[in-house]
């Protein structure tokens, strides 16, 4: 017989829900658990860390809140949030955040502690300027760039730069729309090399490389070969020479004049990155096919490199006197009065001028063989260039330069055109030549073996950059990209006036000085908020 | 709340179709953003969308807490119909779970900030626990229909089984002859026949001859069987044991006594529907208690989360 609803409702007591079941207990307990836990967890890790590196990174103080551990660089404030950040006041401006949390840059001044990086650019606008964190971005690991960043905080004034320059700044220099690397110019302007080196210019060394890239540096069918023999002994071994081999001809590569690294001792007193080459220099890259010798009875007399053509007439008129009184001391005790002595009859051809005359006409031929106006025919014959030129003129040019050399006076008027010598050209962006170091030269230096004309620049062009600077992709099978492509690949922010260059240590010293206990306490504020 | 019947899916299916739109919006926004730059970026916390998502959530979270105070501290309020706030406590809750890991950007990486990487795994135990819940209550009550007609307030299982334990026991000493004090014996011995029987629900019964092995049988299944905190793993657990004992206890016994037997494993089986129960009511209601205490957790360290990301902005 089955039971009725009323006969099994008389059986639950009156009251039953007045107590608190057994599930009811249950849940309380375990909120009250809850609580307790996360309560402790808050309470106790700010104390966890002066335990060391525990391993329980649950309880680690620097990782509550931290998105992730600082860059190297910053490691040492992993658990000094105040030594960058500024409670309550936004690090990163271009951050959503609650009205109440303001005052734009109020993180920026604990930077500068440390870091005074010049401004940008002086056409730039005071409202555009981010603050540090906008582009140096932390907390993404210790061996994170703080230079990587995405190319939007660039392209946000530089996608449209008219509307992001003072208009009192003059005319725009640069390109009005950069968007983003490629080959596309309305995307990324062309390569353009500094401003004054534009064009052709007459200044430059005269200077083909494509004889100096040709076997035995002649291009003429039946040219003058140059061989390891035309070279000094020291020299022959810097290009190539072996045993047995003095008759053979020279072939100079890129690297036998165009260098990263300054060879020999004088690496250590300036070493450099390897980003640029280092300038080409006569004494180390010319002299031994260009020796700056005058005189056929003196082949290893040079004149010395660098100076003005009034400072080679004083040197080798000098030089060519010295060798008269060496030729004849008497000349020393011979008194010739500068104007004739009062009552005494001028003496017409002394002995003195007469050797002084001598020794001008010595040095005037010099002068013709050095500046242009003479062969060299007699000069070290063995030592002749294939062009038979020699002397200044075989690279640099005179002014004037048509003039015949008849007499001293002339060659004290000469002037030599400046010569530009260059380590980067191309000055807005940064390229490091150590690390392209694999490639050969010609890969991005087309067409340089050929070149003849020494007032064409043979830079690279953003073709030659997206092979490997470009989103990766395959063709045909082949892999192609895969390299950075960001802006700051090839650009830098604080140097945007002297772009390449940068201000240097000093300019950029921060805004404090600090004792070590203090630095690693912390940053301070330059307006002088707490530590 | 059942959700998935034909009667209250028309109510729930606006509500569904508005968390999906919102869960694609802000998906297409931030993957709008995070590709905003060209190449891919994970949009941060304190991004736009990153930002608005966290507020946006951190406002939701605040609403489903009050749903406590809303069933307990404010039940006798005028707050809207309790059905109302459950179904927007139930979408609304599956709504944080796609804003908040847009807000971490799917980080559950501890070399993060623990807090971060704490918060998100609090919500997806919050998220799923609701989520089984609420699956759970969409189940096991048409079970708990269909399986335990003796359904009972659960909290009144232990009571009820103390009650039938003593009826068995009342009624067992009745039959063999045996009353309590306080219990009246109906019918008597006639020349050892037993005149009449009768087995009531209440639990009274009439004396029988030779029902001595009752006696017996009662201490040595029923007894412990009712009195048990479960009857899993006693004899009588399992019907079909439990039905071969009855009716071997019925062969030692008279015909007359027979019904005794029957109210008896009556008894036994409402016990078996009370086990059945509470394993359901296990299902259905402890997942709450992880629910809520996560939920506690989570609340409160989303507190901490906001002070220190306000702080450190």
């Amino acid at each position: 017989m089955s039971e009725t609803g009323k006969q099994r409702r008389s059986r639950i007591q009156l009251g039953y829900y007045r107590k608190p079941d057994a599930a009811a207990r249950r849940r309380g307990r375990l909120i009250v658990l809850a609580l307790v836990a996360a309560g402790l967890w808050i309470a106790v890790a700010p104390f966890w860390d002066g335990r060391g590196d525990t391993g329980v990174r649950l309880f680690q103080q620097s990782r509550l809140a931290s998105r992730g551990p600082l860059a190297r660089p910053h490691a040492m404030w992993d658990s000094t949030c105040e030594a960058c950040h500024a409670p309550f006041a936004s690090i990163n401006d271009s951050r959503w955040r609650p009205a109440f949390v303001g005052e734009p840059h109020a993180a920026d001044l604990k930077c500068q502690t440390c870091h005074a990086g010049p401004p940008h650019h002086k056409s730039q606008l005071e409202r555009d300027v981010p603050s540090c964190a906008e582009c140096h971005s932390d907390h993404r690991g210790r061996d994170a760039s703080l230079l990587a960043m995405a190319d939007s905080v660039c392209t946000s004034c530089h996608g449209d730069l008219a509307r992001h320059r003072d208009p009192a700044a003059g005319e725009l220099m640069t390109a009005a729309k950069v968007t983003k690397f490629d080959i596309e110019p309305a995307h990324h302007p062309a390569f353009t090399p500094a401003r004054d080196a534009m064009g052709p210019d007459s200044g430059r060394i005269l200077f083909s490389h494509a004889r100096h890239m040709a076997k035995g540096l002649t291009t003429e069918p039946k040219g003058v070969t140059w061989t390891f023999a035309n070279l000094d002994p020291s020299d022959r071994a810097r290009y190539g020479w072996a045993t047995g081999r003095d008759q053979e001809a020279v072939q100079l590569r890129c690297d036998s004049c165009h260098r990263l690294d300054v060879p020999g001792p004088a690496a250590a007193q300036a070493p450099t990155t390897g980003a640029a080459m280092v300038p080409i220099v006569y004494e180390r890259d010319c002299k031994a096919c260009h020796p700056l010798a005058f005189d056929a009875k003196e082949p290893m007399r040079r004149v010395r490199h660098g100076l003005k053509p009034s400072e080679v007439v004083e040197d080798l008129r000098q030089f060519y006197r010295a060798q008269a009184v060496l030729a004849d001391p008497v000349l020393l005790g011979r008194f010739v009065p500068a104007r004739p002595l009062p009552g005494r009859p001028q003496l017409a051809a002394s002995q003195v001028e007469r050797a002084q005359q001598a020794a001008d006409e010595r040095t005037l031929v010099a002068l013709k063989r050095l500046f242009g106006s003479s062969s060299l025919a007699g000069v070290g014959a063995d030592r002749k260039l294939p062009l038979g030129r020699g002397g200044c003129v075989e690279c640099h040019e005179l002014k004037p330069a048509s003039r015949p050399l008849v007499d001293m006076a002339g060659a004290l008027e000469l002037e030599m055109k400046p010569v530009i010598a260059r380590s980067t050209w191309l000055e807005s962006a940064r390229f490091n030549h150590a690390t392209h170091r694999a490639l050969e030269c010609a890969s991005c230096h087309a067409g340089v073996e050929e070149s003849s004309d020494q007032s064409r620049l043979i830079l690279p062009k953003p073709e030659n950059c997206v092979s490997c600077h470009a989103p990766a992709t395959t063709t045909n099978g082949v892999s192609v990209g895969g390299a950075g492509v960001s802006c700051v690949e090839c650009h830098r922010y604080h140097d945007g006036d002297d772009p390449g260059r940068g201000l240097g240590a000093t300019a950029r010293r921060g805004k404090l000085e600090l004792s070590v206990e203090q630095f690693l306490g912390g940053a301070a504020s330059p307006s002088g908020g707490g530590r | 709340m059942l959700i998935f019947d034909r009667e209250n899916w028309p109510y729930h299916r606006s509500w569904c179709l508005a968390v999906v739109l919102g869960t694609v919006v802000a998906a297409g926004w931030y993957l709008a953003y995070g590709f905003g730059s060209g190449g891919w970026q994970w949009p941060g916390g304190s991004s736009p969308p990153g930002f608005t998502f966290g507020v946006i959530g951190g406002l939701i979270m605040a609403f489903e807490m009050l749903l406590w105070p809303r069933k307990s501290l404010w039940r006798g309020w005028r707050l809207g119909r309790t059905k109302i706030w459950m179904t927007a406590h139930l979408w609304l809750g599956l709504f944080t779970l796609p804003l908040l890991l847009l807000h971490g950007d799917f980080r559950f990486d501890p070399s993060r900030s623990t807090l971060a990487v704490v918060l998100m795994w609090l919500l997806v135990i919050v998220v799923a626990s609701g989520i089984f819940g609420a699956t759970m209550q969409n189940i096991v009550p048409r079970l708990m229909l269909e399986r335990v007609p003796a359904e009972t307030i659960h909290a009144q299982i232990g009571h009820v089984l103390g009650l039938y334990r003593d009826e068995a026991d009342e009624l067992v000493r009745a039959t063999v002859g045996e009353p309590r004090g306080d219990a009246p014996v109906e019918g008597s011995r006639r020349g050892g026949k037993l005149e009449s029987v009768a087995v009531m629900g209440g639990g009274k019964g009439q004396y029988v001859a030779d029902s001595e092995p009752l006696v017996d049988f009662f201490h040595q299944y029923i007894e412990p069987y009712l009195t048990a905190a479960t009857g899993d793993g006693l004899p009588l657990a399992s019907p079909r044991r439990a039905d071969a004992i009855f009716r071997s206890i019925k062969r030692n016994l008279r015909v007359e006594a027979h019904p005794v037997v029957d109210r008896l494993a009556a008894l036994c089986d409402e016990r078996r529907q009370f086990d059945l129960q509470s394993r359901m009511h296990h299902w259905l209601h402890n997942w709450l208690a992880v629910h809520v205490a996560f939920s506690v957790a989570l609340f409160l360290l989303m507190i901490v989360h906001i002070v220190m990301a306000l702080k450190y902005v």
